[in-house]
């Protein structure tokens, strides 16, 4: 239905848009009917059974919920006679009747509910009992004396984040919201997302601890720091802190947010923040295991002058010393494009060395070799949020659930539609309940399983013959190279009967539509790139790229992992990707920044390290990235930092890196800096300042021109907004946007090609941009893992990330509910390994590699399968990484730190 | 359950398990073994909550959470499902299971007019060591009261001897008096004219709503397919039971009225959805229903988990879904968008019996008849019991056919319609028992449900066992039912003063509930208040 519907409302004609409801259309004419089971949230599903929109209807015995009716043909409606005002004032002081107060509260949610009523006195007894509150939750306060069961919260967990913990237990008056199975939110499965709380517009559901404010909020839109899904949030600024932050209605998230984002920014003001720049004392050695020690007593306070001058001196002597390729830098995946942008620009012009990467090497490197060799381009090809157009879903080897907690929301809206959803990871995981199909393959069998897959889709002729026709190259040879991967054949590598393969293949190749979702499990492979090229092959066997509710999508982890590759933090492209050896690429760069520049590709974050163990790398500049604890092999990487020369580190905290550097520069917090940040849609976004910097920390702009400065650039840009232009000019991808725009918009997808159209967020619907134009299928061959187990060293582990947590743990160990939720390291083990290792829930275990060894609490997991033990990577205490494996994918050059082989046994007291 | 910490905490140490329950591989195995390792299916939810508390007698957490587990559901799906119906107990932590077997004692108003207060009292006192006893609203058992359900075992006329006896001797299953051999009618032709002759008949839903028939299944028009057919046979309108005693005596024409139904409307899927308290017509309908052989039609028989509401077409349908019994808001209707999405149309078993009865014997038989009706009388009348009368038959004309009052009782007033009805003074008993003759007056008929009271029951005490009833079987999901029923209960402890309050909370509970439970849930109080010859 296409046109518009008229009829009365209130005695007057009234034309309803297609699909609008009464109360819509109402609204939109300026009669406003209240409700609180509907239009707390635009995107809710609308529930009509809080009976306050209740309107008249002629020819209907009773009246009707205007958030649920659809006007029709000369329908008349009265939405604020006597009849409907009535039943709305009783249903009013019916709710009223049993509420408890609310607490005075800074927190604005929770007074909607309030605003609707008056100060009558209430003439209905009291009926229903008192209830106890729930204070169990480090996060969140439950007062069920506040509730009116308008059922927004039950929506919220299940319908719109799907974690499904909240519910209605028993009917009637005693009906009630409950947590599972009725047990106190502290002890439920609640993932502290916040959905309820901020759907609850009476305070029944609150953040835990917010004090009244003396002045009214400040709300200033802007981001959120963690994950590459790039939540748009609201902060509420008081006193130069946060009190609270809102899920803001984005186009990546639509209002939600997780844990991390919502609870989580209270980091940038622990006491921990750097606030001075600091000097390594005379004398003071660096020691590859300080950090079992005191670090900080190594260094001293300094004067930004003094700081900056040794900061630049330091680099300035290798340079002149051993040369531009004794240098190295690591730019920022958290920090801003303008930042990303400045640090590549400061390396290569300053050092002429093409000696920069940041932390995408140890992530999704080898999605991105694959993809520009497949496909030409290594961003995804189509937003997150086209999984809920899709008909199958593939998720490999992510846990999006904990690691980007709202893209998966809109996986597992699409499964319940109807969109048949494929999980594989060698471990349960969240969405497994979700999952149409749940496979669960033998650790570091992906190529064995994908081949597998591949082969079925080839020799049953699910193949999208006209697709692969127009749109691809090498199928003959892929086809044949295919063959001998059977299901037989591949099952007992790969742990998946036969009947299974055949099944996933038929599902994900028969759908109309489908997408593929990968993350870390597929990449932090020696074989990471074979296994993202057998992806790319499903996607273009299928035709799967390029139409809405397709694509190709490598989950970006960092907040600004996209926008920093964009921008050039990697050793072998300028910004944009143009390619560092490519002439005319190169020269367009040495003529927009007025220099020459280096052809040779440099050294990726893994070799800098094992180059500066061989003293090639002399001095490194390390801007927000903590290797001394991302890299696999810490041992060595601790002992390769301690060998250099000279280490500049500028972060907002000590971290485990800085414990090795000879200056640290106290730099600005995500929530202390305007600037442009790109998530993994290729949404370029912006961010907006909401507090000023601790003590003496500098804005890291400012540092970077300073450091700059000093080493003979003249660089005068005067803030976020100079430098975005800058890059608008030598970024063809963004040349559509403009700070201006941003302010606007807030985000516009990249590329985009002019300022008035809206980019592009589905790509190739034509053509790749490859030299055919074509996707390329690249045959892999299966082989083990770098490191298999053995007789000492029996158990593969595997590492990864928790929902809490962020990576390195160096900003969510400091946010209070992040850090009280899991509070310390654990090392998660099959309940049978367990038992045979004679390991109770409460011993500690100690985990050790030919690298090193550690010791942590257990956490028995059934989710775990068994001869499999898994860490996180995020506690100091006991550094998963001190137990991985630096062999490197020979493509991506991202390390193995998914699979090595370890020994566990019950730490002895 | 702990209580949950109050104080900041030393930072403790990280927990030794994943959040929440933990699945307990014993209630795992447990089930596995129940189901015959079977792979389950999300609407037969409620099925498989009834198998599990028929074995172990109760839910345990442990089992609930393993049964969400291999459904691939989380636990608040199975939980609060399981806690939606009055029949599944589920325990808490720790909690001690209940005897196995549960006693229910009916609390219907005419067995409360035989003593089931009293023998409630008694049983508890005296049982409770033996079996779980539960008092229980209505389970059509009123033509012999009081009754009392024994696991699956009915016993009518309950008394302590005789409920002690089946105790003694085990009896939990159902007595049923069902002929061995296995029912099979005559697969009747299907007929375009059927609608047509329903129509003629003037035929009208015999569950409470009265809906014609005839319009009904012409909103199947052009209905995709799938389609589905409820029956519903959830009766739990207190004072009704002439569905059970169709079944129990007429099983033959009920089953063909659902072949016709199932035929002309071209559906593929019959579900027939039986109240939990009729386990004796369950134990018939599982024998019965796989004998029904129609070309593409499969037939399905659902356990009601003791919910009032899920007689309610929608709620119902929430409940074949395997969910809570919430009713829905309509638009969308069922023939639209119905079980599963699917056009669905509902038809009360009485109704089903008319239709056979139609197709069978004719209009003109039917209206010269002047279109029967099955009343369940009851109460404080002689020969209680299910009657075949006009519908113009008069409530005088019905007390008549149950052999008037009992001994020493003076007719003062009656339910015409089951609790939803209204209660009116004797003066109204000239009034026929039919649609569109109590709804001026603020009651109906419905599903001809006639209970008589006497000078020996307080009327006031019986409006406040009934709105007692509204109250514990509201679903709880719409303000002006799940607060105004309770609303009115307080304030029935002063009627008098609070009339006007009542009044508003009547009218609003009218006007704006979702569903026909609230509408109807103050009328017996209204009723009173506006015909009732004594104010409180």
């Amino acid at each position: 239905m296409t046109e518009a519907i008229k009829f009365l409302l209130n005695d007057q004609i009234a034309l309803a848009l297609p699909g609008e409801t009464i109360r819509q259309c109402a609204k939109r004419l300026g009669h406003e009917i209240p409700g609180m089971c509907s239009g707390v949230n635009k995107h809710y599903r609308v529930d009509g059974s809080c009976r306050l929109c209740v309107v008249e209807i002629e020819g209907e015995r009773t009246l009707a919920a205007s958030c649920k009716r659809h006007p029709t043909s000369d329908m008349k409606v009265w939405s604020h006679s006597e009849r409907a005002e009535k039943a709305r004032a009783m249903v009013l002081e019916m709710l009223q009747a049993d509420l408890g107060e609310l607490a005075p509260t800074p927190f604005e949610p929770a007074k909607r509910f309030d605003r609707l009523t008056t100060d009558t006195p209430n003439r209905l007894p009291k009926t229903s009992p008192s209830h106890a509150p729930d204070t169990s939750h480090p996060a969140i306060d439950v007062n069920m004396n506040r509730c009116i069961l308008c059922t927004n919260c039950v929506r919220a967990c299940r319908e719109v984040q799907s974690n499904a913990v909240i519910g209605i237990a028993g009917r009637g008056g005693h009906a009630k919201i409950v947590f599972d199975q009725e047990d106190h939110l502290g002890q439920s499965t609640c993932v502290a997302c916040g959905e309820c709380v901020q759907a609850c517009p009476t305070g029944a559901l609150l953040p835990k601890g917010l004090v009244p404010q003396n002045a009214p909020l400040k709300a200033i839109n802007s981001l959120c720091p963690y994950c590459g899904v790039g939540c748009q949030i609201t902060y509420h600024v008081a006193d130069n802190h946060v009190v609270y932050a809102d899920g803001r209605d984005g186009p990546a998230n639509l209002g939600r947010l997780c844990v991390k984002g919502r609870f989580g920014f209270d980091y940038a003001k622990h006491a921990d923040r750097l606030t001075k720049p600091l000097i390594r004392l005379e004398g003071a050695d660096k020691d590859p295991n300080i950090l079992n020690h005191d670090p900080r007593a190594q260094f001293r306070e300094a004067t930004w002058e003094e700081a900056l001058g040794r900061a630049a001196a330091g680099l300035e002597l290798a340079f002149e010393a051993q040369g531009g390729d004794a240098l190295a830098g690591f730019g920022s995946a958290k920090g801003s494009n303008e930042e990303a942008y400045l640090f590549q620009k400061l390396i290569r012009t300053a050092f002429h060395t093409n000696n920069v990467d940041h932390c995408t090497r140890l992530c999704h490197a080898s999605s991105v070799a694959a993809l520009m060799e497949g496909i030409g381009s290594g961003a995804v090809t189509a937003p997150f949020t086209d999984a809920v157009k899709t008909d199958a879903i593939i998720v490999i080897g992510s846990r999006p659930s904990q690691n980007h907690p709202v893209a998966s929301t809109f996986i597992k809206s699409a499964q319940r539609d109807g969109a048949k959803l494929i999980v594989m990871d060698p471990r349960g995981q969240a969405l497994s309940r979700h999952a149409d199909i749940m496979v669960q393959f033998t650790p570091g069998a992906d190529v064995s399983l994908l081949n597998s897959i591949l082969h079925v889709i080839v020799t049953e002729g699910l193949v999208d013959k006209k697709y692969v026709a127009e749109h691809v190259s090498g199928y003959e040879g892929f086809a044949k190279h295919i063959k001998a991967y059977t299901p037989e054949k591949m099952s007992p590598l790969c742990g998946i009967d036969p009947e299974t393969i055949r099944t996933v293949a038929r599902t994900f190749a028969r759908a109309d539509k489908a997408m593929v979702f990968w993350g870390m499990g597929v990449a932090q492979h020696a074989h990471g790139t074979d296994n993202a090229r057998c992806l790319i092959a499903l996607a273009l066997l299928t035709g799967n790229i390029g139409r809405s509710g397709t694509g190709l999508h490598p989950l970006r982890g960092q907040n600004n992992v996209q926008g920093a590759s964009d921008a050039g933090l990697i050793p072998i492209v300028l910004p944009d990707y143009a390619k560092v050896g490519d002439d005319q690429a190169r020269e367009r760069f040495e003529k927009a920044w007025d220099t020459p520049l280096n052809a040779k590709p440099g050294l990726t974050v893994v070799e800098i390290m094992h180059a500066a163990l061989a003293r090639e790398i002399r001095a490194m500049y390390i801007m927000g990235e903590n290797p001394a604890m991302s890299d696999p092999d810490l041992n060595k990487s601790r002992r390769a930092l301690a060998t250099l020369d000279h280490l500049v580190v500028q972060d907002i905290f000590f971290t485990e890196t800085a414990a090795f550097a000879d200056v640290i520069l106290p730099a600005s917090s995500f929530y202390e800096k305007t600037g442009t940040f790109t998530n993994s849609n290729r949404q370029v976004q912006l961010a907006r300042k909401v507090l000023d910097m601790p003590g003496d920390a500098r804005q890291d702009l400012w540092i970077i021109q300073e450091i700059a400065k000093r080493l003979g650039l003249a660089w005068a840009y005067e803030n976020a907004r100079a430098v975005f232009e800058e890059m608008r000019t030598v970024m063809p991808s963004h040349h559509g946007i403009s700070h201006d725009r941003l302010e606007i918009e807030d985000c516009v997808t990249y590329p985009a090609p002019n300022e008035e159209q809206p980019g592009k967020a589905v790509l190739f619907s034509d053509r790749f941009p490859t030299p055919t134009g074509r996707g390329k299928l690249v045959p892999a061959i299966p082989g083990p893992p770098d490191e298999p187990t053995d007789e000492n060293y029996p158990f593969v582990l595997t590492t990864g990330r928790m929902l809490e947590h962020w990576h390195t743990g160096a900003i969510s160990r400091r946010a209070k509910v992040l850090d009280t939720l899991e509070p310390g390291p654990t090392l998660s083990i099959n309940p049978q390994d367990a038992k045979r290792l004679k390991i109770n829930p409460n011993n500690r275990a100690t985990v050790t590699s030919r690298r090193g060894t550690l010791s942590a609490h257990v956490r028995i997991d059934s989710t775990t399968p068994e001869g499999v033990v898994f860490m996180p990577f995020a506690f100091k205490e006991a550094a998963a990484n001190l137990l991985t494996n630096p062999a490197l994918d020979p493509f991506g050059k991202i390390a193995e730190v998914k699979y090595c082989a370890v020994r566990v046994e019950r730490t002895k007291r | 359950m702990k209580a949950p910490a109050q104080k900041s905490n030393p930072k403790q140490r990280a927990k030794a398990f994943p959040k929440g329950r933990q699945v307990d591989i014993n209630a795992i195995n447990d089930l596995k073994k129940t189901f015959n390792d079977a792979p389950f299916e999300r609407d037969l939810l409620i099925e498989y909550l009834h198998t599990i508390n028929d074995k172990f007698g109760y839910l345990s957490p442990q089992h609930i959470q393993a049964l969400a587990s291999l459904m691939g559901l989380a636990q608040i799906d199975v939980y609060e499902t399981a806690r939606f119906y009055a029949h599944f107990s589920v325990l808490t932590d720790h909690e001690t299971p209940p005897p196995p077997i549960t006693l229910r004692i009916c609390d219907g108003p005419t067995c409360r007019m035989t003593g089931a207060k009293t023998l409630l009292k008694e049983a508890l006192s005296a049982f409770s060591n033996q079996v779980n006893v539960v008092s229980a609203p209505c389970v059509g058992a009123c033509d012999t009261p009081p009754a009392a359900l024994l696991g699956k075992n009915r016993i009518l006329n309950a008394n302590m001897d005789t409920i002690g006896q089946d105790i003694q001797l085990g009896h939990t299953a159902p007595k049923t008096s069902f002929p061995s051999s296995v029912f099979a009618p005559a697969s009747p032709k299907k007929d375009a004219h059927i609608i047509e002759i329903l129509d003629q008949a003037g035929l009208r839903g015999c569950g409470g709503a009265g809906f014609p028939t005839a319009q009904k299944w012409r909103f199947f028009n052009d209905a995709p397919h799938p389609r589905v057919l409820v029956v519903n046979a959830d009766e739990g309108e207190p004072g009704t039971f002439k569905d059970r005693y169709l079944f129990e005596n007429h099983m033959d024409q009920v089953l063909a009225g659902i072949c016709l139904a199932a035929q002309t409307l071209e559906v593929q899927d019959v579900y027939v959805y039986l109240r939990d308290e009729y386990p004796h017509i369950h134990q018939a309908l599982k024998k019965i229903l796989p004998t029904l052989k129609i070309q593409g039609v499969r037939f399905h028989l659902r356990r009601g988990a003791g919910a009032y509401v899920c007689g309610e077409e929608t709620s119902l349908i929430e409940s074949l879904e395997g969910k809570r019994g919430l009713p829905r808001n309509r638009p969308p209707y069922p023939a639209q968008n119905g079980f599963m999405g699917r056009p669905t149309i509902t038809q009360n078993v009485e109704t089903l019996y008319w239709i056979a009865e139609i197709v069978e014997h004719g209009v003109n038989r039917y209206i010269q008849q002047q279109r029967p009706r099955f009343y369940s009388v009851s109460g404080r009348i002689r020969q209680p019991g299910v009657f075949r009368a006009p519908s113009t038959a008069t409530v005088t004309e019905l007390i008549e056919a149950a052999d008037g009052m009992i001994e020493g009782h003076l007719f003062t007033a009656f339910l015409p319609g089951g609790a939803s009805g209204g209660i009116f003074p004797a003066s109204f008993a000239d009034k026929a028992m039919n649609f569109g003759v109590f709804e001026e007056f603020g009651g109906f008929v419905g599903s001809g449900a006639l209970t008589i009271l006497s000078n020996h029951d307080d009327v006031w005490d019986v409006a406040r066992t009934l709105s007692q009833f509204f109250a514990d079987e509201s679903c709880g999901q719409c303000t002006p039912c799940r607060v105004g029923t309770q609303k009115i209960i307080a304030l029935l402890n002063n009627a008098k003063d609070n009339e006007k309050l009542i009044r508003e909370l009547a009218t609003t509970m009218g006007e704006a509930s979702i569903c026909g439970l609230g509408q109807a849930a103050a009328n017996p109080v209204i009723t009173l208040f506006n015909h009732g010859a004594e104010k409180p």
